[in-house]
């Protein structure tokens, strides 16, 4: 099921917010385990069994690394194996395969496998609670209505952000549900519906038509279609976490922020402080930091930080061209760090040239081949097939250019403050009118989208 | 530690069971759609239908084909014909509840459309064939619906 449906948001939502506020405390977390499997299961049945299995196996192996103390670095070794097992097999055997037989002239017969959805997002929320209780950053969860709870919640199971079993602990046994956070969390998930219904889906149907032409576009096609994808992309991804964040706080959870305006960046490394940020954290608490960190020889930092970028690119899929992508900001990020950091460049030119090296990256990103991906780089270059500006280019710009600059305008962090103070409460009477008048207007017009839009999928589910 | 080993053997032989039981469950192969578009206009052209693009998929029934690994879509020809067959390829089976919706979505409009004028079409409508096996999600209407089912199903379906 996805947030933007209309099952969703006229039948689930509703009943399940309505049980889960009538039970007692006690059941809360039942209620959440049993609604997120239903949630879970409406659209992949089969594969709650795999994420039972996810469940039982790290929660029977916490339970074993507390009783047997001695013993903990080889049952966490054995679970981290066995995660990183179910993961590898469902999401890179095809790929793995498909590269063996490419590479020896082999005919090996490839299994299509079906990827089971969240799959990356709830082994990572797994993975971090088993390195964490070996640490012992917390006790053992000895409850597996609780610890299920925490692996199945349906607000961030598919999509995000990437919960770390340390920032929920105590919220599993007490969580403080009241109107205004509620309320909070409704204007949150309102928020993130309209960016994703008419932000990320609007700008994604202006880079589908450049998308469907591949190779054959002018510069200003390819430029158009970039443009429009880094927006897409970003409303399409901080739409779902907003609204995932919105809903747990409607739960009573607080759930770190996946984004903090990234095309304001003034640096690459900024731009990943912003960007996915559960990922980045997730990655540099259990990748970066153990191999080392920047706490080493320059030679030994650059390798820890290609093989953390390279893992990045491999996470969001298997496909090269996400090997690509991350390798590719782990170059920019070692340039960063060893050069451009050095030289004193303004602020406005750092942040151009950071949002265009984003931008290239969402070319890589979002081409399914190396070819694609050369010939559309080189076509924003002035390498196109079509010239500068085809007919479709000039076609495409006229009837997107104000979706472009409201993109653009939400983006940045214009908004920000008033945002903030109204979701403060420290707004006048009048402003909190007109601001919740707004939302109640986005909101109709999402759902007036969303009725005549059939297929709305977040582009991060397949990851 | 030989509970430790034997909790380790136990998960081990548990995961076995699960990936035999995700495995070895009935499923289709994963073909071409070409090959099905081949044994459907093998013995005739498909009846009052044609070859048709994105766009008219978007239009029709409001998915983007850049969404999914593959689809075959003849729509009908004239403004009198219902005859449609789409099959769509999906990246992963979370696309299934939202296509099922969108096939519904079409199925309900387009009998509205014909609704008290058109009895043929109507018949033709309420004997629609849609569902979905596996990664394959299929929406049919015509008189030969039942028969291009089984033409496509014997293409994919794959005795486990």
């Amino acid at each position: 099921m996805i947030f933007s449906s209309v099952t969703f948001l006229f039948l689930f939502l509703p009943f399940t917010l309505l049980l889960y506020y009538i039970v007692p405390k006690k059941l809360k977390n039942a209620v959440l385990l049993v609604t997120s499997l239903v949630f879970y299961a409406w659209g992949e049945p089969v594969y709650v069994v795999l994420m039972l299995y996810s469940i039982l196996l790290n929660y029977s192996m916490g339970l074993l690394m507390d009783r047997f103390p001695r013993a903990k670095k080889e049952i966490l070794g054995f679970t981290v194996a066995i995660n990183l097992l179910m993961l590898g097999f469902f999401k890179y055997y095809g790929f793995l395969m498909e590269n063996i037989n490419a590479v020896f002239h082999l005919n090996l017969p490839i299994r299509s496998l079906a990827l089971p959805i969240g799959i990356s997002f709830y082994t990572f929320q797994a993975l971090s609670y088993d390195i964490d209780l070996y640490r012992g950053k917390f006790p053992v969860q000895k409850n597996i209505v609780k610890f299920a709870a925490y692996i199945t919640m349906f607000p961030q199971l598919i999509a995000g952000p990437i919960v770390r079993y340390e920032d929920v602990e105590k919220q599993m046994d007490q969580r403080k549900l009241s109107m205004p956070r509620f309320g909070r969390g409704a204007v949150r998930f309102i928020i993130g519906l309209a960016k994703k219904v008419l932000l990320a889906n609007l700008t994604g149907a202006i880079f589908d038509q450049v998308h469907l032409a591949g190779a054959d576009i002018s510069t200003l096609s390819a430029w158009t279609g970039a443009l429009a994808y880094t927006f897409q992309i970003y409303f399409d991804f901080s739409g779902y976490s907003d609204m995932a964040i919105g809903l747990g706080d409607m739960l009573g959870f607080r759930f770190m922020e996946n984004f903090n305006y990234p095309y304001a960046a003034e640096s690459v490394t900024d731009f990943w402080r912003r960007w996915h940020i559960s990922l980045g954290t997730w990655f540099r608490e259990y990748v970066y930091i153990p191999l080392g960190g920047n706490r080493v020889k320059v030679l030994k930092h650059i390798r820890n930080i290609l093989i953390v970028w390279m893992l990045t690119g491999l996470w969001h899929g298997a496909s090269w061209n996400f090997v690509i992508w991350g390798l590719y900001y782990g170059l920019l990020l070692l340039l960063e760090k060893y050069v451009f950091l050095k030289w004193k460049i303004p602020t406005a030119v750092r942040r151009v040239f950071t949002l265009l090296f984003v931008i290239i990256g969402w070319v890589i990103f979002s081409s399914d081949t190396l070819p694609l991906i050369l010939t559309t780089i080189s076509a924003m270059f002035g390498f196109a097939k079509k010239g500068f500006a085809d007919g479709t280019a000039r076609y495409l710009l006229r009837s997107s250019w104000p979706i472009l600059l409201f993109a653009a305008f939400f983006s940045l962090p214009i908004l920000k403050k008033p945002l903030e103070k109204m979701k403060q409460g420290r707004a006048g009477v009048l402003y909190m009118c007109a601001g919740y008048i707004l939302l109640l207007l986005l909101l109709s017009v999402s759902i007036a989208f969303l009725v005549t839009e059939n297929y709305n999928p977040f582009l991060y589910f397949r990851f | 530690m030989k509970k430790v080993l034997l909790a380790e053997a136990a998960a081990v032989l548990l995961l076995a069971a699960v990936m035999a039981l995700l495995l070895y469950r009935k499923t289709p192969a994963d073909i071409p759609l070409q090959d099905v578009r081949t044994a459907l206009t093998k013995n005739a052209p498909l009846p009052e239908m044609e070859p048709a693009s994105d766009m008219r998929l978007k239009r029709a029934f409001g998915l983007n084909a850049s969404d999914f690994p593959e689809y075959l879509y003849f729509a009908p020809d004239n403004t009198m014909s219902v005859n449609e067959i789409l099959i769509i390829k999906t990246a992963d089976e979370s696309q299934l509840q939202l296509i099922t919706e969108a096939f519904s979505k079409r199925l309900s409009v387009q009998k509205k459309n014909f609704d008290g004028y058109g009895t043929d079409q109507t018949e033709l409508l309420l004997h629609a064939k849609t569902g979905s096996d596996g990664m394959y999600a299929w929406f049919m209407v015509g008189k030969d619906a039942e028969n291009w089912l089984k033409t496509a199903k014997s293409i994919w379906e794959v005795k486990k």
